[in-house]
């Protein structure tokens, strides 16, 4: 807290303390029981950032999902280059027809964002899952039994981390050859390290509490003390962290699309369609401009909704 | 006690923890911390045994050794006449359904997300012992028995107050109805009016379940109240053992002597004119334990004998403990501690 606090400060924390009796009041009658996830979800729900981030989201994911019923018979293929009308199709700037105007080969742009979508939401959400499951067993083993395990993983750990992350993925993929499911493979094993310290050190808070001890001096195994009692009183961390993850991960696919190790083409993601629009910066900015805002729009959506989690999940903030 | 054979039994318990003050320490230096050191005692059956000393003295470390918490670094510990050390893994889960353990800190001892419901029947879920409703059923009657409504068994720990939670941990302690309770300092982070309530409902229960106690406290008014016999502890040491009323009556121990006179004494003008033995200096660091007798750096009565020898622990009268080379009974005014 600060120490020179003026009126309006100590007047907003007052009304702070005021809510917070208030609410308690309202806890100590019958009905209401309360969860610490249910706090959290209402906590999230006044960060305004937050509930739009989330509804972009679910947007997003509802129209790359739903894509195949209506983009299609819309916009054309996302894929083929319509040979008879290429010629004065090409670089068509955005209009009501074409959105998003159409690239060099005449392709609709908004239904290559759409589908663009599809390959960048799965590559951050499968990429996050390897990774957040290797830095859960990792984090779990150093973090919990210690001694050599934790001085084994976490060196290895930092080992991971030293690599030159995108030149790490680029041979990756050059040795295991091009494909969405190496490209999400090679992101989410470099993915793990990070995950894995956030684990461990969440654990090794939660460890020093007395009902760790409590559990063990009834004779709990170590699985039920991780699963029962570290387990939910760290993964608010988790949740947070694989959530900014998740938009760290679309960002590398973009890279390496931009790179041109990603997805093979005709298939449309984000980065390559940058990568294509950069030869017509001048002529077609919208080429780039387009796939461009659609990476920003959802890596930052992710990154604030990570942000909205982590206030929200803070048990801390609420005790104090 | 018509029982004769000890519930527990503690003998030249230590335990020692490696000091890492920097990387490299441990591997060139072996410095110890001696937390707790040679320290024996045995508790009967439906017995209250107090342990007493200041803040870093070990008493907690001897619980927690006690309970397995911690391996100990020596000496043996004998719970209903078997060694806890040599136990198997599945022997010594079967002991830890007969002794159980309460926390000093009613909001770290909590699992914050579990509901009360689970957390008192936690010990139930881990041996296996009834089907969920049993379980539930159990723990309302538990609920009941330690003042708390039954009906709260949905709700979070977070929902309750300090005295409220410590309720809670009583009741997890006792649902497998166990034979020996350590108590951690239960009452030393609630207010003094809820300080009562607590050691009350502990004193109940145990009329009640016919449980063995080690309580483990600073305050010795809070220890007075609730022991039968009582251990003072010192620097990883135990420096006098006795039944509560010989030792409040006739400490034998200098340490003891100046713990007891610092206990207030509701009368003003006794408080007023009553002999204090004030120590000088704070404790010194277990890291560095002074040679002989422990004590010797801040004894009123220390002569050059102390810093060269380790008094030994020796029986005074029957059941009467003490470690001192000049210890004798001291009798403090009777009307000084009110008996």
């Amino acid at each position: 807290m600060n120490d020179n606090k003026t009126p309006q400060t100590i007047e907003e924390e007052n009304e702070a303390l005021l809510e917070e009796i208030h609410q308690k009041s309202d806890s100590s009658s019958p009905a209401a029981s309360r969860t610490l996830w249910g706090d959290a979800f209402k906590r999230l729900r006044k960060n305004k950032l937050a509930v739009i981030s989330v509804i972009w989201i679910i947007f997003v994911i509802i129209v790359a999902l739903s894509a195949d019923l209506w983009a299609k018979q819309w916009l054309g293929s996302p894929t083929a280059a319509d040979s008879t009308t290429m010629a004065q199709n090409s670089t068509l700037p955005p209009s009501g027809e074409h959105p998003f105007g159409t690239d060099a080969l005449g392709r609709d742009i908004l239904v290559r964002v759409i589908y663009g979508a599809r390959i960048s939401l799965s590559v951050g959400v499968m990429a996050t899952a390897i990774s957040t499951i290797l830095g859960l067993i990792m984090g779990a083993l150093a973090g919990f039994y210690g001694g050599i395990w934790d001085t084994i993983i976490m060196r290895l750990a930092d080992i991971f981390l030293a690599f030159p992350y995108v030149l790490f993925v680029v041979s990756l993929i050059a040795v295991l050859g091009r494909s969405l499911t190496n490209v999400f493979v090679a992101i989410g094993i470099l993915g793990w390290p990070s995950i894995a310290r956030v684990f461990r050190s969440a654990i090794l808070t939660v460890k020093e509490n007395d009902y760790v001890d409590a559990a063990r001096s009834m004779g709990a195994s170590d699985v039920r003390i991780i699963a029962r009692h570290i387990f939910p009183n760290s993964v608010a961390s988790i949740v947070v962290y694989a959530t900014m993850n998740i938009g760290g991960a679309i960002l590398t696919e973009s890279s390496l699309s931009f790179l041109g190790m990603g997805v093979v083409p005709p298939t449309p993601s984000w980065g390559s369609m940058i990568q294509d629009g950069q030869a017509y910066l001048q002529t077609a900015p919208w080429m780039m401009i387009m796939p461009g805002l659609a990476i920003l729009s959802t890596v930052l959506a992710f990154t604030l909704l990570g942000d909205g989690l982590r206030d929200a999940l803070d048990v801390k903030m609420k005790d104090a | 006690m018509a029982d004769t054979t000890p519930l527990l039994k503690v003998e030249h318990l230590s335990k020692e923890f490696p000091a890492n003050s920097g990387v490299f320490s441990s591997r060139f230096s072996k410095r110890v911390v001696s937390a707790v050191n040679d320290v024996s005692f045995e508790i009967m059956p439906g017995e209250t045994f107090g342990l007493v000393g200041e803040s870093g003295c070990g008493k907690s470390t001897t619980g927690r050794t006690i309970m397995r918490l911690n391996k100990p670094t020596a000496g043996k510990v004998f719970f209903q006449g078997r060694d806890i050390a040599s136990m198997s893994k599945k022997e010594l889960k079967d002991m830890r359904r007969d002794m159980q353990f309460i926390f000093q800190d009613p909001y770290a001892s909590l699992n914050p997300r579990m509901t009360i419901g689970e957390i008192v029947s936690e010990p139930m879920t881990i041996h296996g012992i009834g089907t969920k409703e049993e379980r539930l059923e159990r723990v309302r009657e538990l609920l009941d028995v330690v003042g708390l409504n039954p009906e709260h068994i949905n709700r979070y720990p977070h929902e309750f107050s300090g005295g409220q939670r410590q309720r809670v941990g009583i009741a997890r302690a006792f649902i497998l109805r166990p034979k020996l309770i350590i108590c951690d300092e239960p009452v030393s982070a609630l207010d003094v009016s809820i300080q009562a309530q607590v050691l009350n409902l502990l004193k109940d229960l145990q009329n009640k379940f016919g449980t063995a106690y080690l309580f483990i406290a600073h305050d010795l008014s809070v220890v007075q109240h609730i022991s039968d016999r009582v251990g003072v502890m010192y620097l990883g040491k135990l420096v006098e053992l006795s039944d509560w009323k010989r030792l409040y009556a006739q400490p034998s121990h200098p340490y003891t002597q100046s713990l007891l006179s610092a206990v207030p004494v509701p009368d003003p003008d006794i408080q007023k004119t009553r002999k204090r033995i004030i120590l000088a200096g704070d404790p010194p660091s277990p890291l560095d334990p002074p040679s002989g007798c422990r004590f010797h750096t801040r004894c009123p009565i220390a002569q050059e004998i102390c810093s060269r020898e380790q008094p030994e622990f020796k029986e005074l009268e029957p059941g009467h403990f003490c470690a001192c080379h000049f210890g004798q009974p001291f009798p403090i005014k009777e009307s000084h501690i009110d008996l």
